[in-house]
């Protein structure tokens, strides 16, 4: 099991989020996370990644047998973790390109040196790839950058970084379907055995392009649902207010297909 | 050389090096007549540079000490060396220069550097210049680049005619010492129409315990040229307080342009106390870029006179204030003749409790038309110890004058933080890139391997700051 | 004259060290930073000072409210500062020993130590003024120098909106001395506006401070209208956290007139928040100096401050100082300030005059558009 998530609670400034999370993933897949806003989606996804706002108030979280939290965040970085934000934060000064460089550097072993020539030479090809401007390279991060173009420089860290489990926190939001489109060439583009991702959305479009093994429906801070890839149509059909009744105990699951 | 991104480690770059003193004449401890007719003697000074000195000494004693700014009152005149000279002669060549004075300038990168950018090396050791090289193409144009103790001996005309004309000996008690026992520096001229289009560059290092350092630089721009001149400094860890009182003037005259860029880094007991000024005429362009880490007290204000239409002023000032340090600098202008504009644009840093002040003036005189200046002033505090202060000063005496200020003091986000952490870099790393990436803008306008020492040294001086 | 007998202690020992010092300290000068732009030779201080102290319009007659202000109150009361003091009223020492620490001059030093004149304003916990409350200071001077304090203090979640006119009627050129010192406790709201409508040639010093306690909000308007002298210092403490200090300014100043405003925004407390924004229009040989500063103490940790001053210059003759200041001891802060000094926007005059202004009009229609 690559990160086995085991009766995980947390909360938000005191606040409980997450109330009791089981969720497991092998290497090689690819799952989505849907829910309602406020379901805590994000939560998870930054627990995942250590951010500090976030308080881990019980259970467990193994990366490959070990316990990812004892890690500081770049440890997870290099571990292999990699979150693909809601809302990339800017930071003004700090050149996309020396950005990379540095981040390529962090990831080298021992007396390993970093082939800047090369590197650079596939930063171009990722960033055409992603159908990016070239001229991102000198711009600073984030900076100024349109919705859009924060998340592909997003999924440019990840084709760069190659991480072994991608987390994208509703990547999809705010994008045209161009955008949509381009973002989920670069996930489907690292897909093979060494590489699993976690897709956090709210809607179904982005699994139109990214096709999940496994899908999950977080609700209150807990997995309510889990099923195939129909379970995305289910949902599409039925909305949130469905899960929403369910849990409440309102409908049972037979009626509600049943009603549909 | 290595790249700008290396994270340095402490070994490699230790500024902390310290080699037995070899000066072969140095002053006894303190100031009076005598001690400057020796150094003035020792230099074969002409009369009229004597004269100088000693209404400079007789200003220096009757002026007060600065009452605002920094905290000056440790300072003690009498304990302190006015001169002393290294090495018998002017050395032209790297072999002549003896064996530490060279290891010294090997660690700071010297001979490295001067195969890659440098026109001429005007190194200092102490206050002779012993190392002095100046490409041959240069000198057929006509440049002079010499210290100035030359320029008194060889250009007579040219120090008589600018040399405190800019900043007058009785300007500031500061002023006063240096014109007082001024030793070493550069003497530039550059000829009508010439452009020097490599920087032209001097390493200053002090070197004797005590010892008091007043280089003297004077850059003279002729019609329509253009030079950039570019001084460092780094000082080995004394344990007594040193000082550090420089002049530099500036001439640039009618559609000259001169840059002149500093990084200085004191260590941290020295007292750095500097006067620099400028006058721009019709068409000149000014910029001042001034970097100062390190040093105990930091005093300097960048200035730049507008005297005639046209002309333009720019003044970029970094400051990084560690633990116990202060650094109180900035930048003024007087805008002095019509259509004249300037740029201020300041960043400051402060760690470990230190102290950054910006401390700034604007003064458009009565009546002058179409007058542009902006003034933006960001401070960024490290730690909930630190302090960060602006005084900028704005004394309008004219309507057509568009004038804007903007100041701002902010933290490191937890969020620009926790992103880079979360792309591999520890919290120091994380740190130390938000804070370049903070100076970034100025930086840019820094020669390459200035830039690339500028960030090596915040990096360093991020080590162990958080977390 | 006064013997001071019946006053509580702490005044009197407060009156008697702050009469020593007027005594012992000479008049400011340019080496005090907060004088240094300050031409004093425009008072005349010798001769004003050769003059008798002036009878100031509100000399006390009787008390207006015999009973003290106290925990029982429910109406809002206002009395003379003498019985205030005399009687040792809520707030009152407080607010007299936060302008004696504050006090680096002689003249705050001579409004603390001459007899109590003035008003002093109460508002119990939790009262509500519907209207406005209107309080003119007539300062009669008889060409020396008129003191006249004013206190207000606010009990907890009081509000009132306040109107202070500082006005004479026909009396030779003086010299005022005055303060309002504003005392917000927990919760209590304030929306101060200043007029001032003294003769030109008179001369006016304002030292007042406003003092806020958790949670309260004080919102500031000053106007000022043209002076041979007039200096004005306004400070507001926030000495409690989530307080909120509001400090708002206008000048138009024209002939040969001096005006100077200090504003400080101390923040001693967690997460308070201020605004200073001062505006002036300049004609003629006018001269003003703004001098702002934003003082934040290593506790007032989530401190919003922001400082602004913009001048619009008439005409070549005037002058305009602008000095906005930072003094910030902790990281956790958003603070900032702007400055802006210019001329009426060329474009925007043409507009208008293309509509049919004519140039002065439309001048004085940008000039107003300034200040609003």
């Amino acid at each position: 099991m690559l990160l086995e998530i085991k009766n995980l609670t947390a909360s938000v400034e005191g606040k409980p989020i997450l109330k009791g999370v089981d969720f497991s993933l092998d290497a090689g897949q690819t799952h989505a996370i849907m829910g309602p806003n406020g379901s805590g989606k994000s939560t998870l996804a930054n627990i995942l990644m250590g951010n500090p706002e976030y308080e881990v108030t019980g259970g467990s979280l193994l990366w490959n047998g070990t316990d990812l939290l004892g890690l500081e965040p770049h440890e997870r970085a290099l571990a292999g973790l990699f979150l693909s934000y809601q809302y990339p934060v800017e930071i003004p000064g700090l050149t996309v390109g020396k950005f990379l460089k540095r981040a390529a550097e962090t990831r080298l072993e021992g007396e390993e040196n970093l082939n800047v020539g090369s590197y650079l030479k596939e930063i171009r090809e990722n960033m055409e790839f992603l159908e990016m401007d070239r001229n991102f390279i000198n711009r600073y991060l984030n900076t100024g950058f349109s919705g859009g173009e924060k998340k592909r420089m997003e999924i440019l860290q990840m084709l760069m970084f190659k991480p072994r489990l991608a987390i994208l926190d509703e990547t999809d939001s705010g994008l045209d379907i161009d955008a949509l489109r381009v973002v989920s060439r670069g996930v489907n583009r690292l897909k093979g055995p060494g590489f699993s991702s976690i897709i956090i959305t709210h809607y179904q479009r982005i699994l139109d392009y990214v096709k999940p093994d496994r899908v999950h429906v977080l609700y209150d801070g807990r997995i309510v649902e889990s099923g195939g890839p129909e379970l995305v149509n289910e949902l599409e059909k039925k909305g949130y207010e469905w899960i929403k009744k369910q849990v409440r105990g309102e409908v049972s699951h037979e009626q509600s297909v049943h009603s549909a | 050389m290595s790249s700008p991104s290396t994270v340095l480690n402490k070994e490699e770059y230790q500024h902390g090096y310290h080699f037995p003193d070899q000066s072969i004449f140095k002053t006894r401890r303190g100031l009076d007549e005598e001690i400057i007719r020796a150094i003035s003697g020792q230099k074969k000074e002409p009369e009229w540079m004597l004269d100088f000195r000693l209404k400079a000494y007789e200003a220096f004693r009757q002026k007060s000490m600065p009452n605002w700014g920094a905290d000056l009152s440790r300072i003690d005149f009498d304990n302190i060396y006015y001169y002393a000279k290294p090495t018998e002669e002017q050395k032209r060549t790297w072999e002549d220069v003896p064996e530490d004075i060279k290891e010294t300038f090997d660690r700071i990168g010297i001979p490295e550097a001067e195969k890659k950018f440098l026109a001429g090396v005007g190194a200092q050791y102490d206050s002779e210049v012993v190392y002095h090289n100046l490409k041959e193409e240069l000198e057929k144009q006509g440049v002079v680049f010499c210290s100035p103790e030359e320029a008194v001996q060889n250009h007579p005309d040219l120090v008589r005619k600018y040399f405190g004309t800019v900043i007058p000996y009785r300007d500031n008690k500061f002023a006063a010492l240096n014109s007082a026992v001024w030793s070493g520096g550069s003497f530039v001229y550059v000829p009508p129409g010439i452009r020097v289009d490599i920087p032209l560059q001097a390493y200053f290092r002090i070197n004797s315990e005590n010892f008091g350092q007043f280089e003297r630089t004077l850059i003279i721009a002729d019609e329509g040229s253009f030079v950039h001149y570019v001084e460092g400094c780094t000082a080995p860890v004394y344990t007594t307080d040193s000082l550090h009182s420089a002049v530099v003037e500036i001439i640039a005259l009618e559609g000259a342009r001169v840059r002149y860029s500093t990084i200085q880094n004191w260590s941290g007991d020295v007292y750095n106390l500097v006067t620099k000024r400028a006058f721009a005429y019709k068409n000149a362009t000014v910029e001042w870029v001034d970097g100062n880490l390190g040093s105990k007290r930091t005093m300097k204000y960048p200035s730049v006179f507008l005297k005639e239409e046209g002309a333009h002023g720019e003044i970029l000032s970094i400051a990084f204030a560690g633990q116990g340090q202060e650094q109180d600098t900035g930048g003024k202008v007087f805008h002095l003749a019509d259509n004249t504009s300037s740029v201020i644009t300041s960043k400051s840093i402060s760690k470990d409790g230190g102290v950054s002040s910006y401390r700034g003036m604007i003064k458009v005189h009565p009546g002058r038309k179409n007058i542009r200046s902006r003034v933006v002033c960001d401070a960024l505090l490290l730690d909930e110890k630190s302090v960060s202060n602006t005084y900028p000063y704005m004394e309008i005496a004219s309507e057509d004058v568009t004038m804007e200020h903007e100041a701002s003091v902010s933290k490191i986000s937890d969020d620009q933080l926790f992103y880079l952490q979360s792309r591999g870099f520890t919290e120091e790393e994380a740190a130390a890139m938000i804070v370049n990436g903070f100076l970034d803008p100025l930086v840019k306008e820094l020669p390459m391997e200035y830039a690339v020492e500028l960030n090596r040294l915040i990096e360093l001086q991020m080590e162990g700051s958080v977390g | 004259m006064n013997s001071y007998d019946g006053f509580p202690l702490w005044y009197r020992e407060l009156r008697g060290e702050a009469e020593k010092r007027a005594k012992e300290m000479p008049w400011p000068d340019a080496r005090q930073e907060a004088w240094r732009r300050t031409n004093l030779k425009r008072l005349d201080l010798e001769s004003l000072y050769k003059t008798e102290p002036a009878q100031p319009g509100f000399e006390r007659t009787a008390p207006m409210n015999p009973q003290a202000p106290g925990p029982d109150n429910r109406n809002m009361r206002l009395s003379f500062l003498h019985d205030a003091v005399l009687g040792d009223y809520p707030g009152v020492k407080e607010l007299y020993e936060a302008q004696f620490a504050a006090g680096d001059n002689k003249f705050i030093y001579r409004l603390l130590a001459e007899p109590p004149r003035g008003f002093y304003i109460y508002l119990p916990r939790n009262y509500s003024a519907e209207n406005l409350l209107f309080l003119e200071d007539r300062l009669n001077g008889s060409g020396g120098e008129t003191v006249t304090l004013n206190l207000v203090v606010l009990e907890a979640g009081a509000r009132a909106d306040l109107w202070e006119r500082i006005g004479t009627e026909d009396s030779p050129v003086s010299l005022h001395n005055r303060a309002t010192l504003v005392l917000l406790k927990r919760g209590a709201r304030l929306s101060y506006y200043r007029t001032q409508s003294l003769p030109g040639e008179s001369a006016l010093l304002d030292f007042s401070r406003f003092h806020l306690k958790e949670g309260a909000e004080l919102k500031s308007h000053q106007a000022e209208s043209e002076l041979h002298f007039n200096k004005s210092h306004v400070t507001a403490v926030l000495e409690e956290r989530q307080s909120r200090a509001d400090l708002r300014g206008v000048y138009r100043i024209g002939g040969s007139r001096f005006n100077e405003i200090f504003t400080e925004q101390i923040h001693l407390a967690p997460r308070c928040a201020s605004r200073s924004l001062y505006r002036g229009v300049l004609e003629d040989e006018a001269r003003t100096v703004f001098n702002g500063m934003i003082r934040v103490a290593p506790e007032a940790v989530g401190t919003d401050a922001y400082l602004t001053n913009n001048n619009l210059l008439m005409n070549d003759g005037c002058r305009a100082d602008s000095i906005p200041g930072l003094k910030i001891a902790t990281n956790d802060v958003k603070c900032s300030h702007g400055s802006t000094t210019g001329k009426v926007d060329p474009r925007q005059l043409f507009y208008l005059t293309s509509r049919g202004f004519s140039r002065t009009e439309a001048r004085e229609i940008l000039t107003r558009a300034f200040l609003e």
